[in-house]
């Protein structure tokens, strides 16, 4: 079920009726109801992977138990003896005994379902090319295997749960209906936020009242994100699409706003989502973390990181790139971190080597800033009404870097992507370009971004004029039924991953 | 929660009773024949009234430019209509004739079919252009088709607030298409009158021609619509002729084999040259020297049905 679609705007209300007003006195119920809700919203897509969640669920809540369980002091002796059979034994042994036991199959199983869902295919051709590249002959054997629609949000999401568990960061739940609706949960099952268990199961956990400003702050945030998606990406794929489908022919011209275009995007379509995902969770009394913060205001790469995907790139430093060490090891050993952060984090994208390398353009043009130690140099958004020149030259700088990392992650091969910087350089700028094309598009983007910036440290359309305020709210609803795309709509991107 | 629910029910209610009003508003705007962008063919057939007419020629492009009207009128010694558009399958084609025949009398109709409109899935140019008729949703022959065709249109939000249609095709329903409209100098605009709704082809032969090959089945959504024309026809008392403009080395046998099941007035160019690319701007439409030729020939072989 989509967003924005007839079916969501018929189930939205149901649910949030059935919870507020039927189930509303008894939390087990409650929790049963947005349980039985976020499994219709899945299985509305395929109820038969519906079994994948319940099974990754039932999996990591029983893991949860067993690792919070009387385990733990066995682990700690054999961790402390210190001979060296045991040693061996142990190393080897080491993820198969006491908690290390559940937490590796735990992440063995989910890791498993997304490696056979997701990557078996690329693994089975790469594998194949490599062979035919040493000359010998070799002939793939793919299967035909549908993508789970959320299965990289929920397993990691899960996974969290069982890492934080072993971490001894948190309890182990020993409610199975509020852990089943943690992993479920409809709004942000599955395009995310990835919330950590920390912070979205104990919300389960405790009766929720319904709040004037929690709601308020939810429609106002779905109306935000539907204008994004529906507004901005809509409108900007009715451009973009064209262009990387005829690169080869496109001008110069036309091909640098292809690759600006998409940027707005994917960034309408994917932070919409949130916006809309974080304001349906506040409707049923629930916070999710904030997952985009005005990326494309960032003034370096590092400061983009922190704004783009946050619930990801965080969930990557988290249980990545801390574990590696982070930035406290050696400078190739930090190198090497982030590179395996950033390539790990364009492969969770999609098994295609166009996000490996879209990882990899990050981690080369992050590695710079993290090693003259400027990777913290803007941790605070800047207060100036008007940004100075330097500032707008920073932006400008970023985004341009940023822009040309998204050519690959939308280009359907490496190939592809080459093709369209190669066109970019030999054909004709102004060939067949014509502006009027491009003047929709670019006018909402201006609108996007004049709105954001004036945001900028509020919340999302909360102005304290009134004036402003319900002049803010007739503008975009105007906007969304006079320029949104109602007819052939584009699926969510993040879908796909 | 009851503030909540207030503001949310005042806020349904304001954006119902705008979608209701807007969409009334289209509803009355875009059916009044003078805010009719007549530069467009579909909109210039709608805007057709009170026309007496000897034959009517309706299709696709394929039909639009086959003819020189004027031509085949001399020839003839009738007065013909061009009702072939752009992309146009066969659910335009009905649609389009069902609400020409409101205002106008047609006594021989001409229909173009070919594989490709027997296609319109598939055809890259054949859709249906639902849009064009949304503002005659009142009228129960268009109302069925487009529930038919774009199931959004067929939900309970149609049946409560049918207006809300305009907002799906916000595209050519917005305000700015509204000031357009209204600006509208229809003296400019008109491009079709003279050519009695053909046009003059472009006197344009390629030197290559590049070929495709037709679906070689019928798609039976595109039957159906096909035998809607022919049910049209038979309640207005129009005598119907399915014919098949030239298609540069086309073979029509599958169109032969099945169309004698709709009806046995049929016209195939069998003797014209469809080798020669002299005839054609592309595969699939005639130049200037073409058209002209089809139109004599077309003359000689009506006169045998």
């Amino acid at each position: 079920m989509l967003f924005n679609s007839f079916e969501f705007l018929i189930f939205l209300p149901l649910v949030f009726i059935g919870y507020w007003f039927v189930f509303k006195k008894n939390l087990k119920l409650q929790n049963a109801f947005i349980l039985l809700a976020s499994y219709v919203f899945y299985g509305w897509w395929d109820w038969r992977f519906l079994a994948l969640i319940i099974a990754s669920s039932a999996l990591d809540y029983w893991c949860g138990l067993r690792l919070s369980g009387p385990n733990i002091s066995k682990d700690r002796q054999v961790a402390s003896n210190d001979t060296s059979i045991v040693d061996y034994r142990s190393s080897i042994l080491k993820p198969f005994q006491g908690k290390n036991l559940y937490l590796t199959l735990s992440i063995a199983f989910n890791l498993g379902l997304l490696g056979f869902f997701k990557y078996f295919n690329f693994f089975i051709e790469s594998a194949t090319d490599f062979i035919q590249l040493l000359g010998f002959q070799a002939h793939a054997s793919t299967l035909n295997l549908i993508l789970p629609v959320g299965i990289s949000f929920y397993t990691f999401q899960t996974m969290s749960y069982t890492i934080d568990v072993y971490r001894g960061k948190m309890e182990a739940t020993k409610d199975p209906i509020a852990f089943f609706s943690f992993v479920a949960f409809f709004p942000q099952l599955v395009a995310g936020p990835i919330e950590r268990a920390s912070n979205l199961l104990p919300q389960f956990l405790k009766r929720r009242e319904f709040e004037y400003q929690q709601g308020s702050d939810g429609m106002k945030l779905i109306l935000w994100g539907l204008f994004k998606k529906m507004v901005i990406a809509d409108n900007c794929s009715l451009v973009v699409n064209p262009i990387f489908e005829n690169y080869q022919t496109a001008s110069g011209l036309e091909l640098i706003m292809g690759a600006i275009l998409f940027s707005f995007q994917i960034y309408g379509d994917f932070s919409g989502y949130s916006d809309i995902a974080i304001g349906t969770a506040k409707l049923f009394g629930f916070d999710l973390m904030t997952n985009f913060r005005t990326p494309y205001f960032s003034r370096d790469i590092a400061e983009f990181w922190r704004r783009w995907h946050i619930s990801l790139s965080t969930w990557f430093r988290d249980y990545v790139y801390i574990p590696l060490g982070g930035s406290r090891v050696t400078k190739t050993k930090a190198i090497r971190n982030i590179f395996i952060v950033f390539l790990v984090s364009g492969f969770w994208h999609g098994a295609n080597w166009t996000f490996i390398i879209w990882g990899g353009i990050h981690a080369a043009m992050f590695i710079p800033i993290s090693l003259i130690g400027k990777n913290r140099a803007h941790l605070h958004e800047g207060d100036h009404v008007i940004p100075s020149g330097k500032e707008l030259f920073q932006m400008a700088y970023t985004f341009i870097l940023v822009c040309v990392a998204w050519v690959f992650f939308r280009a359907d091969t490496v190939g592809e992507a080459w093709g369209y910087f190669n066109g970019l350089f030999n054909n004709s700028y102004t060939d067949g370009f014509r502006f009027s094309t491009f003047v929709l598009s670019i006018t909402l983007v201006i609108i996007l971004l004049s709105l954001e910036w004036i945001m900028k440290g509020d919340q999302v359309l909360k102005f304290k004029n009134p004036f402003l305020r319900y002049s803010s709210y007739l503008g975009i609803v105007g906007l969304i039924l006079f320029y949104g795309v109602f007819f052939n709509p584009q699926d969510f991107i993040y879908f796909q991953f | 929660m009851k503030r909540f629910l207030i503001k949310i029910f005042i806020s349904s209610g304001l954006l119902f009773i705008f979608i209701l009003g807007y969409g009334s508003f289209c509803d009355f705007f875009f059916q009044q024949k003078k805010y009719l962008d007549i530069s467009e063919k579909k909109q210039w057939i709608l805007a057709q009234e009170g026309g007496n007419w000897d034959y009517a020629v309706l299709g696709s492009s394929r039909a639009f430019g086959a003819f020189d009207m004027n031509l085949l009128d001399s020839l003839t010694g009738w007065n013909g209509i061009n009702l072939g558009s752009n992309g146009s399958g066969f659910k335009d084609n009905y649609l389009v004739l069902s609400l020409f025949l409101k205002s106008n009398q047609i006594e021989k109709l001409f229909l173009q079919v070919d594989m490709a409109s027997l296609n319109s899935k598939s055809s890259f140019s054949n859709e249906f252009h639902a849009f064009t008729f949304l503002p005659y949703w009142d009228d129960p022959e268009v109302r069925i088709v487009l529930q038919e065709e774009i199931p959004i249109l067929n939900n309970s939000i149609s049946s409560i607030l049918p207006q809300w249609r305009y907002f799906y095709y916000n595209k050519y329903f917005s305000p700015k298409e509204v000031i357009r409209r209204v600006n509208l100098k229809p003296s400019v605009s008109d491009i079709f009158t003279d050519y009695k709704g053909g046009m003059k082809n472009a006197d344009y032969t390629s030197s290559e021609i590049k070929t495709y090959v037709l679906p070689q089945k019928k798609d039976l959504e595109d039957w159906k619509y096909l035998w809607k024309i022919k049910s049209k026809a038979e309640e207005e008392g129009i005598n119907l002729v399915l014919f098949s403009a030239p298609r540069y080395q086309d073979n029509q046998d599958i169109l032969k084999s099945i169309l004698p099941q709709i009806s046995n007035k049929l016209i195939f160019p069998n003797n014209f040259d469809i080798n020669n690319s002299k005839f054609f701007k592309d595969q699939g439409h005639l130049n200037y020297y073409g058209q002209k030729v089809f139109t004599m020939y077309f003359h000689e072989l009506i006169k045998e049905l």
